[in-house]
């Protein structure tokens, strides 16, 4: 008799463990931690890989000779993001975007598209351009572009057309917060994070 | 067995603490219409459209059902870039055309992504519900099997205690 009553005591210590064992893995289950979230960003040249970005691999840039590259964007993020790329003309003193705190180069896109991606798609942009118009002042040179069919004028100058840049940023629309911002909020950190990408370049006017 | 029936309600007492707990964290959000210029507005009602898409694919709707709301998005985004081309170009009411063109496909999106959220998550709820119910009925499970193999190991040795004897020792042998 004393025995059969150990063995129950035993059984209720044997369910209250298995019930409370139970629960904590049923909870890990329903809850998985956060994963490390991110885009990745790219640009290829002409034949998608990761050369030739200018005819004969000369980085200077004569009046219309189209360039041809590839901005793609991958989403890691684990969920549906809204996304813009944002390309910018700089020069060597162009502020470059910062990551950290989530600034960008503080120059006007001279395009911008925008696309909702799934989680792990990747948007492959295809952007041709070229140099239509050189502007020189004396030493300072200022171009007039043609990006995928449309005429921008960049504000920024560099002396003799060296040293241009195109800046590629990447923006996201958090949802919640009602503006697109650089960057993106990494999930498990809870920290903003940022990718941007550039090509430098020189133009020449002949 | 009233320990065993205190250990039950104990579980159950449990099981619902868990329940409120998941139901809580199951998250519905809701959204709010603006005015303004035609493209302006239906910049907001894209973007109100994508964070009810993106709530609606955090809480587990189907990949298909998230892709085909995540094309007509697109489609809104198309419209709203036309929209700021044709405003550019001085084209008022082709603009304004193309920005309540978007925001209509953005609203129906949004009724859509909502729709889905709510159903996913009322299923994700049941199931969560379902999984936290099990605990007791595992652990009444692992208690029994314990009990019957306790059981089943002490009988014989109750037995061979049983089938004992007295015996008187053998002097020098």
């Amino acid at each position: 008799m004393a025995s059969a009553s150990k063995g129950f005591r035993w059984s209720v210590v044997v369910f209250v463990a298995v019930t409370l064992i139970y629960t904590g893995a049923a909870y890990v289950y329903v809850t998985p931690p956060p994963r490390e979230s991110l885009f990745r960003l790219y640009v290829l040249g002409e034949e998608q890989m990761f050369e030739h970005y200018f005819p004969d691999e000369n980085a200077t840039v004569k009046p219309g000779v189209v360039l041809r590259w590839y901005v793609g964007v991958t989403n890691l993020m684990g969920s549906v993001q809204c996304v813009a790329v944002k390309a910018k003309l700089g020069n060597a003193t162009t502020q470059s975007p910062n990551g950290a705190d989530g600034t960008p180069a503080p120059v006007p896109a001279l395009i911008e598209l925008r696309r909702v991606l799934l989680n792990n798609e990747t948007w492959e942009i295809p952007l041709a351009w070229k140099v239509t118009e050189v502007r020189q002042d004396g030493d300072v040179v200022s171009l007039v572009l043609d990006m995928n069919g449309v005429e921008v004028e960049p504000i920024v100058h560099a002396i003799s057309g060296d040293n241009f840049r195109v800046m590629f940023e990447l923006w996201t629309l958090t949802p919640g917060s009602g503006d697109m911002s650089l960057g993106w909020i990494d999930r498990s950190s809870g920290e903003r994070r940022a990718t941007w990408l550039q090509v430098w370049f020189n133009v020449t006017a002949t | 067995m009233s320990r065993l029936a205190e250990a039950i309600l104990a579980s159950l007492v449990l099981l619902s603490a868990c329940s409120a707990a998941v139901g809580s964290s199951a998250l519905n959000p809701r959204v709010m219409g603006t005015n303004g210029p035609p493209i302006d507005e239906a910049e907001q009602r894209l973007r109100l459209a994508f964070a009810a898409l993106n709530a609606a694919d955090e809480l587990g709707v189907s990949e298909t059902e998230v892709s085909v709301l995540a094309n007509r998005l697109n489609n809104a985004l198309d419209l709203l870039s036309d929209a700021r081309v044709f405003e550019e170009i001085g084209n008022g009411s082709a603009a304004s055309e193309y920005a309540s063109r978007s925001g209509a496909i953005s609203d129906n999106v949004r009724e859509d992504a909502e729709d889905f959220g709510e159903r996913t998550s009322e299923a994700l709820f049941s199931k969560r519900v379902a999984i936290f119910a099990l605990a007791p009925v595992v652990g009444l499970i692992g208690a029994v099997v314990f009990y019957l193999a306790y059981r089943g190991r002490r009988r014989p040795s109750m037995e061979k205690i049983l089938r004992m004897g007295i015996r008187r020792k053998q002097e020098g042998g």
